[in-house]
Protein backbone atom coordinates (compact mmCIF):
# COMPACT_ATOMS: atom_id res chain seq x y z
CA UNK A 1 0.00 0.00 0.00
CA UNK A 2 2.92 2.35 0.65
CA UNK A 3 3.96 2.29 -3.01
CA UNK A 4 0.42 2.56 -4.27
CA UNK A 5 -0.31 5.50 -2.00
CA UNK A 6 2.89 7.25 -3.16
CA UNK A 7 1.87 6.89 -6.81
CA UNK A 8 -1.67 8.03 -6.05
CA UNK A 9 -0.36 11.09 -4.24
CA UNK A 10 2.02 11.99 -7.06
CA UNK A 11 -0.73 11.87 -9.69
CA UNK A 12 -3.57 13.03 -7.43
CA UNK A 13 -5.57 9.83 -7.77
CA UNK A 14 -7.97 8.24 -5.35
CA UNK A 15 -7.18 4.84 -3.94
CA UNK A 16 -10.30 2.66 -3.70
CA UNK A 17 -9.46 -0.54 -1.86
CA UNK A 18 -11.07 -3.78 -2.99
CA UNK A 19 -10.85 -5.28 0.47
CA UNK A 20 -13.27 -8.16 -0.15
CA UNK A 21 -10.80 -10.80 1.01
CA UNK A 22 -9.02 -8.77 3.64
CA UNK A 23 -11.11 -8.10 6.72
CA UNK A 24 -8.72 -7.73 9.72
CA UNK A 25 -5.59 -7.76 7.52
CA UNK A 26 -3.10 -5.04 8.43
CA UNK A 27 0.34 -3.59 7.68
CA UNK A 28 3.41 -3.37 9.92
CA UNK A 29 1.94 -0.33 11.69
CA UNK A 30 -1.31 -2.16 12.40
CA UNK A 31 -3.23 -0.11 9.90
CA UNK A 32 -6.12 -2.24 8.67
CA UNK A 33 -7.20 -2.93 5.11
CA UNK A 34 -10.00 -0.56 4.20
CA UNK A 35 -8.20 2.27 6.02
CA UNK A 36 -5.60 3.23 3.43
CA UNK A 37 -7.58 4.53 0.50
CA UNK A 38 -10.37 7.07 0.26
CA UNK A 39 -12.73 4.13 0.68
CA UNK A 40 -12.51 0.43 1.36
CA UNK A 41 -15.11 -1.95 -0.03
CA UNK A 42 -15.76 -5.25 1.69
CA UNK A 43 -17.94 -8.13 0.58
CA UNK A 44 -19.97 -10.05 3.13
CA UNK A 45 -20.92 -12.84 0.74
CA UNK A 46 -21.33 -16.16 2.61
CA UNK A 47 -17.88 -17.34 1.50
CA UNK A 48 -16.03 -14.42 3.07
CA UNK A 49 -14.26 -14.51 6.46
CA UNK A 50 -16.83 -12.10 7.91
CA UNK A 51 -20.08 -12.99 6.22
CA UNK A 52 -23.82 -12.68 6.33
CA UNK A 53 -26.34 -15.21 5.03
CA UNK A 54 -26.86 -13.73 1.62
CA UNK A 55 -25.39 -10.89 -0.39
CA UNK A 56 -24.11 -7.90 1.54
CA UNK A 57 -21.25 -5.45 1.70
CA UNK A 58 -19.59 -2.71 3.70
CA UNK A 59 -18.04 0.59 2.62
CA UNK A 60 -15.43 2.09 4.96
CA UNK A 61 -13.99 5.57 4.78
CA UNK A 62 -12.33 8.22 6.91
CA UNK A 63 -13.72 10.90 4.61
CA UNK A 64 -16.86 12.50 6.05
CA UNK A 65 -17.94 14.00 2.70
CA UNK A 66 -17.85 10.64 0.91
CA UNK A 67 -19.66 9.03 3.83
CA UNK A 68 -22.45 11.62 3.76
CA UNK A 69 -22.84 11.25 0.01
CA UNK A 70 -22.97 7.44 -0.05
CA UNK A 71 -25.31 7.46 2.93
CA UNK A 72 -27.72 9.45 0.78
CA UNK A 73 -27.06 7.38 -2.33
CA UNK A 74 -27.75 4.02 -0.73
CA UNK A 75 -31.28 5.17 0.13
CA UNK A 76 -32.57 6.88 -3.04
CA UNK A 77 -30.86 10.19 -2.16
CA UNK A 78 -33.47 10.81 0.54
CA UNK A 79 -32.65 13.30 3.32
CA UNK A 80 -35.95 12.44 4.99
CA UNK A 81 -38.84 10.11 4.14
CA UNK A 82 -40.17 12.52 1.55
CA UNK A 83 -37.28 14.77 0.49
CA UNK A 84 -34.89 13.67 -2.20
CA UNK A 85 -31.71 15.71 -2.58
CA UNK A 86 -29.81 13.73 -5.20
CA UNK A 87 -30.84 10.84 -7.39
CA UNK A 88 -29.47 7.79 -5.66
CA UNK A 89 -29.80 4.10 -5.66
CA UNK A 90 -31.17 1.41 -3.41
CA UNK A 91 -28.44 -0.59 -1.73
CA UNK A 92 -29.14 -1.15 1.95
CA UNK A 93 -27.90 -4.04 4.05
CA UNK A 94 -31.03 -5.81 5.36
CA UNK A 95 -31.59 -5.53 9.12
CA UNK A 96 -31.87 -9.31 9.31
CA UNK A 97 -28.51 -9.70 7.61
CA UNK A 98 -26.99 -7.03 9.85
CA UNK A 99 -28.20 -9.05 12.84
CA UNK A 100 -26.43 -12.12 11.43
CA UNK A 101 -23.34 -9.96 10.90
CA UNK A 102 -23.47 -8.75 14.51
CA UNK A 103 -23.22 -12.36 15.68
CA UNK A 104 -20.44 -13.16 13.20
CA UNK A 105 -18.37 -10.15 14.14
CA UNK A 106 -18.03 -11.50 17.67
CA UNK A 107 -16.19 -14.44 16.16
CA UNK A 108 -14.01 -12.63 13.63
CA UNK A 109 -10.85 -12.65 15.77
CA UNK A 110 -11.23 -16.35 16.36
CA UNK A 111 -11.97 -17.01 12.69
CA UNK A 112 -8.93 -15.00 11.60
CA UNK A 113 -6.69 -16.71 14.15
CA UNK A 114 -7.65 -20.23 13.13
CA UNK A 115 -7.27 -19.46 9.41
CA UNK A 116 -3.77 -18.10 10.05
CA UNK A 117 -2.94 -21.15 12.15
CA UNK A 118 -4.15 -23.50 9.41
CA UNK A 119 -2.21 -21.59 6.77
CA UNK A 120 1.02 -21.68 8.81
CA UNK A 121 0.67 -25.41 9.28
CA UNK A 122 0.08 -25.95 5.57
CA UNK A 123 3.07 -23.70 4.73
CA UNK A 124 5.24 -25.67 7.06
CA UNK A 125 4.21 -29.04 5.67
CA UNK A 126 4.26 -28.12 1.99
CA UNK A 127 7.43 -26.04 1.87
CA UNK A 128 9.73 -28.92 0.95
CA UNK A 129 7.80 -30.11 -2.09
CA UNK A 130 9.88 -28.84 -4.96
CA UNK A 131 6.95 -28.66 -7.39
CA UNK A 132 5.24 -26.17 -5.09
CA UNK A 133 6.00 -22.47 -4.58
CA UNK A 134 4.44 -20.95 -1.48
CA UNK A 135 3.31 -17.35 -1.31
CA UNK A 136 5.67 -15.42 0.95
CA UNK A 137 4.33 -13.25 3.74
CA UNK A 138 5.86 -9.87 4.42
CA UNK A 139 7.26 -9.49 7.94
CA UNK A 140 5.09 -7.45 10.24
CA UNK A 141 2.08 -7.67 7.94
CA UNK A 142 -0.91 -9.74 8.84
CA UNK A 143 -2.45 -11.89 6.09
CA UNK A 144 -5.86 -13.25 7.00
CA UNK A 145 -6.10 -16.14 4.51
CA UNK A 146 -9.53 -15.78 3.06
CA UNK A 147 -7.93 -18.24 0.63
CA UNK A 148 -4.92 -20.48 1.03
CA UNK A 149 -3.22 -20.41 -2.32
CA UNK A 150 0.06 -21.67 -3.71
CA UNK A 151 1.68 -22.08 -7.12
CA UNK A 152 2.39 -25.53 -8.44
CA UNK A 153 3.45 -27.61 -11.40
CA UNK A 154 0.74 -29.52 -13.24
CA UNK A 155 -1.95 -27.48 -11.51
CA UNK A 156 -4.86 -28.91 -13.46
CA UNK A 157 -3.68 -32.43 -12.69
CA UNK A 158 -3.43 -31.68 -9.00
CA UNK A 159 -6.82 -29.96 -9.02
CA UNK A 160 -8.54 -32.99 -10.56
CA UNK A 161 -6.63 -35.40 -8.29
CA UNK A 162 -7.57 -33.53 -5.10
CA UNK A 163 -11.21 -33.29 -6.04
CA UNK A 164 -11.23 -36.98 -6.90
CA UNK A 165 -10.03 -37.50 -3.33
CA UNK A 166 -12.90 -35.39 -1.98
CA UNK A 167 -10.81 -32.32 -1.28
CA UNK A 168 -12.57 -29.12 -2.28
CA UNK A 169 -9.76 -27.47 -4.25
CA UNK A 170 -10.55 -24.42 -6.37
CA UNK A 171 -8.81 -22.00 -8.68
CA UNK A 172 -8.94 -18.27 -7.92
CA UNK A 173 -9.07 -17.37 -10.76
CA UNK A 174 -8.52 -19.43 -13.91
CA UNK A 175 -9.06 -16.46 -16.21
CA UNK A 176 -7.52 -13.05 -15.46
CA UNK A 177 -10.04 -10.22 -15.81
CA UNK A 178 -8.52 -8.71 -18.94
CA UNK A 179 -9.09 -11.92 -20.90
CA UNK A 180 -12.84 -12.19 -20.25
CA UNK A 181 -15.13 -11.72 -23.23
CA UNK A 182 -16.70 -8.76 -21.45
CA UNK A 183 -13.31 -6.96 -21.43
CA UNK A 184 -12.98 -7.09 -25.21
CA UNK A 185 -14.06 -3.50 -25.64
CA UNK A 186 -11.01 -2.33 -23.68
CA UNK A 187 -8.68 -3.92 -26.26
CA UNK A 188 -6.48 -5.86 -23.87
CA UNK A 189 -4.32 -8.52 -25.49
CA UNK A 190 -3.25 -12.02 -24.66
CA UNK A 191 0.18 -11.78 -23.08
CA UNK A 192 -0.26 -8.19 -22.01
CA UNK A 193 -0.01 -9.05 -18.31
CA UNK A 194 2.47 -11.90 -18.46
CA UNK A 195 2.78 -12.63 -14.78
CA UNK A 196 -0.94 -12.54 -14.09
CA UNK A 197 -1.52 -14.90 -16.99
CA UNK A 198 1.31 -17.24 -15.94
CA UNK A 199 0.10 -17.37 -12.35
CA UNK A 200 -3.49 -18.02 -13.42
CA UNK A 201 -2.18 -21.29 -14.86
CA UNK A 202 -0.23 -22.26 -11.73
CA UNK A 203 -2.34 -21.12 -8.81
CA UNK A 204 -4.57 -23.37 -6.72
CA UNK A 205 -6.59 -22.89 -3.51
CA UNK A 206 -7.24 -25.52 -0.87
CA UNK A 207 -9.59 -25.28 2.13
CA UNK A 208 -8.27 -23.21 5.05
CA UNK A 209 -11.44 -22.20 6.89
CA UNK A 210 -11.98 -22.22 10.66
CA UNK A 211 -13.88 -25.53 10.71
CA UNK A 212 -11.06 -27.61 9.17
CA UNK A 213 -9.66 -30.19 11.59
CA UNK A 214 -5.97 -31.08 11.94
CA UNK A 215 -6.80 -34.53 10.65
CA UNK A 216 -8.23 -33.00 7.50
CA UNK A 217 -5.20 -30.76 7.01
CA UNK A 218 -2.94 -33.83 7.31
CA UNK A 219 -5.10 -35.69 4.82
CA UNK A 220 -4.78 -32.87 2.27
CA UNK A 221 -1.02 -32.67 2.82
CA UNK A 222 -0.56 -36.41 2.37
CA UNK A 223 -2.60 -36.39 -0.85
CA UNK A 224 -0.60 -33.48 -2.28
CA UNK A 225 2.66 -35.25 -1.39
CA UNK A 226 1.40 -38.46 -2.93
CA UNK A 227 0.44 -36.66 -6.14
CA UNK A 228 3.94 -35.31 -6.63
CA UNK A 229 5.56 -38.68 -5.87
CA UNK B 1 -56.29 1.37 20.91
CA UNK B 2 -54.57 2.80 17.88
CA UNK B 3 -55.55 1.92 14.30
CA UNK B 4 -52.16 1.20 12.83
CA UNK B 5 -51.18 1.87 9.24
CA UNK B 6 -49.10 -1.28 9.12
CA UNK B 7 -48.92 -4.20 11.47
CA UNK B 8 -45.74 -6.19 11.00
CA UNK B 9 -45.53 -7.62 14.52
CA UNK B 10 -49.01 -9.11 14.07
CA UNK B 11 -48.04 -10.58 10.73
CA UNK B 12 -44.84 -12.02 12.13
CA UNK B 13 -46.69 -13.55 15.04
CA UNK B 14 -49.01 -15.40 12.69
CA UNK B 15 -46.17 -16.62 10.45
CA UNK B 16 -43.49 -17.07 13.10
CA UNK B 17 -43.31 -20.86 12.99
CA UNK B 18 -43.17 -21.14 9.22
CA UNK B 19 -40.60 -18.33 8.87
CA UNK B 20 -38.35 -19.67 11.63
CA UNK B 21 -38.53 -23.17 10.20
CA UNK B 22 -37.51 -21.85 6.79
CA UNK B 23 -34.64 -19.87 8.31
CA UNK B 24 -33.32 -22.95 10.07
CA UNK B 25 -33.69 -25.29 7.10
CA UNK B 26 -31.88 -22.91 4.75
CA UNK B 27 -29.19 -22.38 7.39
CA UNK B 28 -28.70 -26.12 7.75
CA UNK B 29 -28.12 -26.46 4.01
CA UNK B 30 -25.96 -23.36 3.91
CA UNK B 31 -27.19 -22.29 0.49
CA UNK B 32 -27.49 -18.52 0.62
CA UNK B 33 -26.87 -17.23 -2.90
CA UNK B 34 -28.77 -18.27 -6.06
CA UNK B 35 -30.10 -21.34 -4.29
CA UNK B 36 -33.00 -23.75 -4.53
CA UNK B 37 -35.51 -21.50 -2.72
CA UNK B 38 -34.93 -18.76 -5.28
CA UNK B 39 -35.44 -21.22 -8.13
CA UNK B 40 -38.71 -22.43 -6.59
CA UNK B 41 -39.82 -18.87 -5.88
CA UNK B 42 -39.26 -17.78 -9.47
CA UNK B 43 -41.11 -20.83 -10.80
CA UNK B 44 -44.07 -20.24 -8.49
CA UNK B 45 -44.31 -16.56 -9.46
CA UNK B 46 -44.15 -17.62 -13.11
CA UNK B 47 -47.18 -19.83 -12.54
CA UNK B 48 -49.04 -17.31 -10.41
CA UNK B 49 -48.70 -14.43 -12.86
CA UNK B 50 -48.86 -16.67 -15.95
CA UNK B 51 -45.71 -15.16 -17.36
CA UNK B 52 -42.80 -16.77 -19.22
CA UNK B 53 -39.86 -15.49 -17.19
CA UNK B 54 -39.24 -14.29 -13.64
CA UNK B 55 -36.04 -13.02 -12.03
CA UNK B 56 -35.54 -12.34 -8.32
CA UNK B 57 -33.31 -9.30 -7.88
CA UNK B 58 -31.86 -7.12 -5.11
CA UNK B 59 -34.66 -4.57 -5.20
CA UNK B 60 -36.97 -2.66 -7.55
CA UNK B 61 -34.43 0.08 -8.25
CA UNK B 62 -31.61 -2.27 -9.21
CA UNK B 63 -34.04 -4.30 -11.30
CA UNK B 64 -35.21 -1.22 -13.21
CA UNK B 65 -31.66 -0.02 -13.83
CA UNK B 66 -30.79 -3.43 -15.27
CA UNK B 67 -33.91 -3.39 -17.48
CA UNK B 68 -33.07 0.06 -18.88
CA UNK B 69 -29.54 -1.09 -19.62
CA UNK B 70 -30.63 -4.41 -21.10
CA UNK B 71 -33.09 -2.64 -23.41
CA UNK B 72 -30.10 -0.76 -24.79
CA UNK B 73 -31.06 2.81 -23.88
CA UNK B 74 -28.41 5.48 -24.35
CA UNK B 75 -27.58 8.52 -22.22
CA UNK B 76 -30.28 11.21 -22.57
CA UNK B 77 -32.86 8.86 -24.05
CA UNK B 78 -36.29 9.68 -22.65
CA UNK B 79 -38.72 7.62 -20.61
CA UNK B 80 -42.26 8.88 -20.07
CA UNK B 81 -43.59 8.46 -16.55
CA UNK B 82 -45.44 10.24 -13.73
CA UNK B 83 -44.52 12.52 -10.87
CA UNK B 84 -46.80 11.25 -8.10
CA UNK B 85 -44.81 8.19 -7.22
CA UNK B 86 -42.05 7.18 -4.89
CA UNK B 87 -38.78 8.88 -5.83
CA UNK B 88 -37.30 5.60 -7.12
CA UNK B 89 -39.50 5.71 -10.24
CA UNK B 90 -37.46 8.64 -11.55
CA UNK B 91 -34.36 7.85 -9.49
CA UNK B 92 -33.72 4.64 -11.39
CA UNK B 93 -34.17 6.40 -14.74
CA UNK B 94 -31.88 9.28 -13.79
CA UNK B 95 -29.26 7.02 -12.19
CA UNK B 96 -29.18 4.98 -15.37
CA UNK B 97 -28.59 8.14 -17.43
CA UNK B 98 -31.95 8.56 -19.12
CA UNK B 99 -34.35 11.47 -18.74
CA UNK B 100 -37.70 11.02 -16.99
CA UNK B 101 -40.31 12.93 -19.01
CA UNK B 102 -43.17 13.55 -16.62
CA UNK B 103 -46.83 13.52 -17.59
CA UNK B 104 -49.77 14.68 -15.46
CA UNK B 105 -52.28 12.23 -13.98
CA UNK B 106 -56.04 11.71 -14.18
CA UNK B 107 -58.45 11.38 -11.27
CA UNK B 108 -57.47 7.72 -10.83
CA UNK B 109 -54.06 9.19 -9.85
CA UNK B 110 -52.46 7.25 -12.73
CA UNK B 111 -50.90 8.54 -15.93
CA UNK B 112 -53.32 10.54 -18.09
CA UNK B 113 -53.15 8.72 -21.42
CA UNK B 114 -54.48 11.76 -23.31
CA UNK B 115 -51.39 13.77 -22.37
CA UNK B 116 -48.77 11.19 -23.33
CA UNK B 117 -48.43 11.78 -27.08
CA UNK B 118 -47.57 15.46 -26.59
CA UNK B 119 -44.47 14.44 -24.60
CA UNK B 120 -43.11 12.01 -27.19
CA UNK B 121 -39.98 13.13 -29.04
CA UNK B 122 -37.38 11.45 -31.26
CA UNK B 123 -35.53 10.52 -28.07
CA UNK B 124 -38.45 8.75 -26.39
CA UNK B 125 -37.85 5.05 -25.88
CA UNK B 126 -40.44 3.86 -23.40
CA UNK B 127 -43.49 4.63 -21.30
CA UNK B 128 -43.33 3.60 -17.67
CA UNK B 129 -46.77 3.80 -16.04
CA UNK B 130 -47.04 3.46 -12.27
CA UNK B 131 -50.02 1.41 -11.12
CA UNK B 132 -50.36 3.54 -8.03
CA UNK B 133 -51.70 1.83 -4.92
CA UNK B 134 -52.54 -1.30 -6.96
CA UNK B 135 -55.03 0.37 -9.30
CA UNK B 136 -54.05 -0.34 -12.91
CA UNK B 137 -53.20 2.41 -15.37
CA UNK B 138 -55.05 2.52 -18.69
CA UNK B 139 -52.91 -0.15 -20.31
CA UNK B 140 -54.99 -0.51 -23.48
CA UNK B 141 -54.52 3.18 -24.21
CA UNK B 142 -50.82 3.05 -23.45
CA UNK B 143 -50.28 -0.07 -25.55
CA UNK B 144 -51.82 1.65 -28.55
CA UNK B 145 -49.46 4.60 -28.18
CA UNK B 146 -46.46 2.30 -27.67
CA UNK B 147 -47.32 0.42 -30.84
CA UNK B 148 -47.80 3.58 -32.86
CA UNK B 149 -44.48 5.13 -31.80
CA UNK B 150 -42.55 1.86 -31.34
CA UNK B 151 -41.93 2.38 -27.64
CA UNK B 152 -41.43 -0.16 -24.89
CA UNK B 153 -44.04 -0.43 -22.17
CA UNK B 154 -42.29 -0.86 -18.82
CA UNK B 155 -44.73 -1.44 -15.97
CA UNK B 156 -43.84 -0.01 -12.57
CA UNK B 157 -45.85 -2.65 -10.75
CA UNK B 158 -44.26 -2.04 -7.34
CA UNK B 159 -47.70 -1.57 -5.72
CA UNK B 160 -49.67 -4.03 -7.78
CA UNK B 161 -48.74 -7.67 -7.27
CA UNK B 162 -51.85 -9.70 -7.97
CA UNK B 163 -53.89 -6.93 -9.56
CA UNK B 164 -55.52 -8.07 -12.78
CA UNK B 165 -56.30 -5.96 -15.81
CA UNK B 166 -58.86 -7.59 -18.09
CA UNK B 167 -57.91 -11.09 -16.97
CA UNK B 168 -54.17 -10.62 -17.25
CA UNK B 169 -51.90 -9.85 -14.36
CA UNK B 170 -50.32 -6.43 -14.00
CA UNK B 171 -46.62 -6.63 -14.83
CA UNK B 172 -47.15 -9.15 -17.61
CA UNK B 173 -48.98 -6.87 -20.03
CA UNK B 174 -46.14 -4.57 -21.05
CA UNK B 175 -42.73 -5.64 -22.37
CA UNK B 176 -41.51 -6.02 -18.82
CA UNK B 177 -42.90 -5.54 -15.30
CA UNK B 178 -41.10 -4.60 -12.11
CA UNK B 179 -42.25 -5.51 -8.61
CA UNK B 180 -40.89 -4.40 -5.28
CA UNK B 181 -40.81 -6.91 -2.42
CA UNK B 182 -39.98 -4.25 0.19
CA UNK B 183 -41.53 -5.10 3.59
CA UNK B 184 -44.00 -2.27 3.19
CA UNK B 185 -45.56 -3.81 0.06
CA UNK B 186 -48.63 -6.07 0.17
CA UNK B 187 -46.54 -8.88 -1.29
CA UNK B 188 -43.24 -8.66 0.53
CA UNK B 189 -40.27 -10.35 2.11
CA UNK B 190 -38.33 -9.41 5.26
CA UNK B 191 -35.87 -7.04 3.63
CA UNK B 192 -35.15 -5.46 0.27
CA UNK B 193 -35.99 -7.44 -2.85
CA UNK B 194 -37.59 -7.19 -6.27
CA UNK B 195 -38.94 -9.14 -9.22
CA UNK B 196 -38.55 -8.65 -12.95
CA UNK B 197 -41.18 -10.41 -15.06
CA UNK B 198 -41.27 -10.61 -18.85
CA UNK B 199 -42.42 -12.72 -21.78
CA UNK B 200 -39.38 -11.56 -23.77
CA UNK B 201 -36.83 -14.40 -23.68
CA UNK B 202 -33.97 -12.31 -25.06
CA UNK B 203 -34.44 -9.66 -22.38
CA UNK B 204 -34.70 -12.34 -19.70
CA UNK B 205 -31.47 -14.03 -20.78
CA UNK B 206 -29.61 -10.75 -20.76
CA UNK B 207 -30.75 -9.74 -17.27
CA UNK B 208 -30.10 -13.27 -16.01
CA UNK B 209 -26.46 -12.63 -16.89
CA UNK B 210 -26.43 -9.03 -15.67
CA UNK B 211 -27.71 -9.76 -12.17
CA UNK B 212 -24.77 -12.13 -11.60
CA UNK B 213 -21.70 -10.24 -12.87
CA UNK B 214 -22.31 -11.24 -16.50
CA UNK B 215 -21.06 -14.74 -15.64
CA UNK B 216 -22.13 -17.60 -17.88
CA UNK B 217 -20.44 -20.01 -15.47
CA UNK B 218 -18.33 -19.66 -12.30
CA UNK B 219 -15.29 -18.39 -14.16
CA UNK B 220 -16.34 -16.81 -17.43
CA UNK B 221 -17.94 -13.46 -17.95
CA UNK B 222 -19.36 -12.53 -21.33
CA UNK B 223 -20.83 -9.09 -20.55
CA UNK B 224 -20.20 -6.62 -17.74
CA UNK B 225 -22.95 -7.03 -15.23
CA UNK B 226 -23.71 -6.05 -11.69
CA UNK B 227 -24.62 -7.97 -8.55
CA UNK B 228 -28.32 -7.95 -7.84
CA UNK B 229 -29.56 -11.34 -6.69
CA UNK B 230 -32.52 -11.95 -4.43
CA UNK B 231 -31.12 -13.72 -1.35
CA UNK B 232 -32.04 -17.38 -1.14
CA UNK B 233 -33.19 -16.75 2.43
CA UNK B 234 -35.50 -13.94 1.34
CA UNK B 235 -36.82 -16.08 -1.52
CA UNK B 236 -37.59 -18.74 1.10
CA UNK B 237 -39.63 -16.18 3.05
CA UNK B 238 -41.22 -15.14 -0.25
CA UNK B 239 -42.37 -18.71 -0.85
CA UNK B 240 -44.27 -18.54 2.45
CA UNK B 241 -45.73 -15.11 1.70
CA UNK B 242 -46.86 -16.24 -1.75
CA UNK B 243 -49.21 -18.73 -0.12
CA UNK B 244 -50.90 -15.82 1.66
CA UNK B 245 -50.99 -13.09 -0.93
CA UNK B 246 -54.28 -14.00 -2.62
CA UNK B 247 -56.05 -13.92 0.74
CA UNK B 248 -54.32 -10.68 1.77
CA UNK B 249 -55.21 -8.98 -1.50
CA UNK B 250 -58.82 -10.11 -1.14
CA UNK B 251 -58.99 -8.81 2.42
CA UNK B 252 -57.62 -5.45 1.33
CA UNK B 253 -60.07 -5.24 -1.57
CA UNK B 254 -62.95 -5.94 0.82
CA UNK B 255 -61.78 -3.24 3.22
CA UNK B 256 -61.49 -0.83 0.28
CA UNK B 257 -64.98 -1.65 -0.95
CA UNK B 258 -66.37 -1.05 2.51
CA UNK B 259 -64.54 2.27 2.87
CA UNK B 260 -65.82 3.36 -0.55
CA UNK B 261 -69.40 2.31 0.17
CA UNK B 262 -69.56 4.35 3.37
CA UNK B 263 -67.33 7.30 2.59
CA UNK B 264 -68.38 8.12 -0.95
CA UNK B 265 -69.97 11.56 -0.88
CA UNK B 266 -68.03 12.72 2.15
CA UNK B 267 -64.78 12.70 0.24
CA UNK B 268 -63.47 11.49 -3.13
CA UNK B 269 -62.88 7.76 -2.90
CA UNK B 270 -60.47 5.91 -5.23
CA UNK B 271 -61.50 5.68 -8.88
CA UNK B 272 -61.57 2.16 -10.26
CA UNK B 273 -63.71 -0.17 -12.35
CA UNK B 274 -64.39 -3.65 -11.01
CA UNK B 275 -65.38 -4.79 -14.49
CA UNK B 276 -61.81 -4.18 -15.68
CA UNK B 277 -59.82 -4.95 -12.59
CA UNK B 278 -59.67 -6.19 -9.02
CA UNK B 279 -57.33 -3.58 -7.50
CA UNK B 280 -55.19 -4.95 -4.67
CA UNK B 281 -55.19 -1.69 -2.69
CA UNK B 282 -51.65 -1.53 -1.49
CA UNK B 283 -52.89 1.87 -0.34
CA UNK B 284 -56.40 3.29 -0.06
CA UNK B 285 -56.06 6.90 -1.17
CA UNK B 286 -58.93 9.37 -0.73
CA UNK B 287 -59.08 13.04 -1.70
CA UNK B 288 -60.50 16.01 0.18
CA UNK B 289 -59.74 19.71 0.30
CA UNK B 290 -59.74 19.39 4.09
CA UNK B 291 -56.87 16.91 3.97
CA UNK B 292 -54.59 18.44 6.61
CA UNK B 293 -57.43 19.00 9.06
CA UNK B 294 -58.74 15.49 8.52
CA UNK B 295 -55.29 14.00 8.99
CA UNK B 296 -54.89 15.83 12.28
CA UNK B 297 -58.40 14.91 13.42
CA UNK B 298 -57.81 11.22 12.69
CA UNK B 299 -54.44 11.33 14.39
CA UNK B 300 -56.05 12.84 17.49
CA UNK B 301 -58.52 9.96 17.37
CA UNK B 302 -55.70 7.38 17.28
CA UNK B 303 -55.95 6.60 13.59
CA UNK B 304 -52.73 6.40 11.55
CA UNK B 305 -52.79 7.89 8.08
CA UNK B 306 -50.11 8.65 5.50
CA UNK B 307 -49.65 10.65 2.32
CA UNK B 308 -48.51 9.01 -0.89
CA UNK B 309 -46.73 11.24 -1.70
CA UNK B 310 -46.50 14.64 0.01
CA UNK B 311 -43.85 15.99 -2.39
CA UNK B 312 -44.28 14.90 -6.02
CA UNK B 313 -41.07 13.99 -7.82
CA UNK B 314 -41.00 17.15 -9.98
CA UNK B 315 -40.85 19.22 -6.79
CA UNK B 316 -37.88 17.32 -5.36
CA UNK B 317 -34.49 19.05 -5.27
CA UNK B 318 -32.92 16.12 -7.13
CA UNK B 319 -35.35 16.54 -10.02
CA UNK B 320 -35.27 20.34 -10.18
CA UNK B 321 -31.46 20.50 -10.08
CA UNK B 322 -31.14 18.17 -13.03
CA UNK B 323 -34.23 18.70 -15.16
CA UNK B 324 -35.59 22.13 -14.15
CA UNK B 325 -39.12 23.33 -13.40
CA UNK B 326 -42.17 21.73 -14.94
CA UNK B 327 -45.89 22.36 -14.50
CA UNK B 328 -48.17 19.44 -13.62
CA UNK B 329 -51.37 21.10 -12.37
CA UNK B 330 -53.36 17.96 -11.56
CA UNK B 331 -50.47 16.30 -9.76
CA UNK B 332 -49.98 19.46 -7.70
CA UNK B 333 -53.69 19.75 -6.91
CA UNK B 334 -54.05 16.09 -5.89
CA UNK B 335 -50.91 16.32 -3.83
CA UNK B 336 -52.67 18.79 -1.53
CA UNK B 337 -55.79 16.60 -1.29
CA UNK B 338 -54.63 12.99 -0.99
CA UNK B 339 -54.71 10.97 2.19
CA UNK B 340 -54.03 7.25 2.63
CA UNK B 341 -56.29 5.51 5.15
CA UNK B 342 -55.15 2.45 7.11
CA UNK B 343 -55.40 -0.70 5.04
CA UNK B 344 -53.69 -4.00 5.73
CA UNK B 345 -54.79 -7.62 6.06
CA UNK B 346 -54.65 -7.45 9.85
CA UNK B 347 -57.09 -4.57 10.19
CA UNK B 348 -60.15 -5.81 12.08
CA UNK B 349 -63.74 -5.11 11.14
CA UNK B 350 -64.23 -2.96 14.21
CA UNK B 351 -61.15 -0.91 13.31
CA UNK B 352 -62.51 -0.31 9.81
CA UNK B 353 -65.88 0.69 11.27
CA UNK B 354 -64.15 3.03 13.69
CA UNK B 355 -62.23 4.76 10.88
CA UNK B 356 -65.47 5.20 8.89
CA UNK B 357 -67.31 6.51 11.93
CA UNK B 358 -64.63 9.06 12.73
CA UNK B 359 -64.41 10.33 9.14
CA UNK B 360 -68.19 10.77 9.03
CA UNK B 361 -68.00 12.59 12.33
CA UNK B 362 -65.38 14.94 10.93
CA UNK B 363 -67.47 15.82 7.91
CA UNK B 364 -70.70 16.21 9.85
CA UNK B 365 -68.92 18.75 11.98
CA UNK B 366 -67.57 20.41 8.81
CA UNK B 367 -71.06 20.86 7.47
Amino acid sequence: MKKILTIAKKYKLHVVEDACHAIMAHDDKKKYAGNFGITGCFSMHPLKNLNVWGDGGIVTTNNKKIYDKIRLMRNHGLISRNDCKIYGYNSRLDTIQAAVGLEMIKKINLITKSRIKNAKYLNDQLKDIKEITLIKEKTGYKSVYHLYQFFCKNRDGLDVYLRKNKIDSKVHYPKPLHLHHAAKKFNYKNGQFEIAEKLAKKVISIPVHEFIKKKELDYMISKIKKFYK
Amino acid sequence: MRVKFTNFPKEFKSLKNELSHKFISIGKEGQYVLGKELEIFEKKIQKYLKVKHVLGVGNWTEGTIMVLKALGYQQKDEIITVSNSFIATCGAIAYSGQIPKLVDVGDDLNIDVNLVEKRITKKTRAIMPVHLSGIPSNLDGLKKICKKYKLHLIEDAAHAFGTKYKNKYIGTIGDVGLFSLHPRKSFHILGDGGLIVTNNTKLYKKILLMRNHGLKNRDESIIWGTNSRLDNLQAGFGNIMLNKISLWNKKQLNIALKYSKHLNGFLKTPVFDLKISNPTFHQYIVRTKYRNELKEFLNNNNIDTAIHYPIPIHKQIAYKNQFGEISLPMTDKFCREILSLPINPYLTESEVNYVIKKIKEFFEYKR
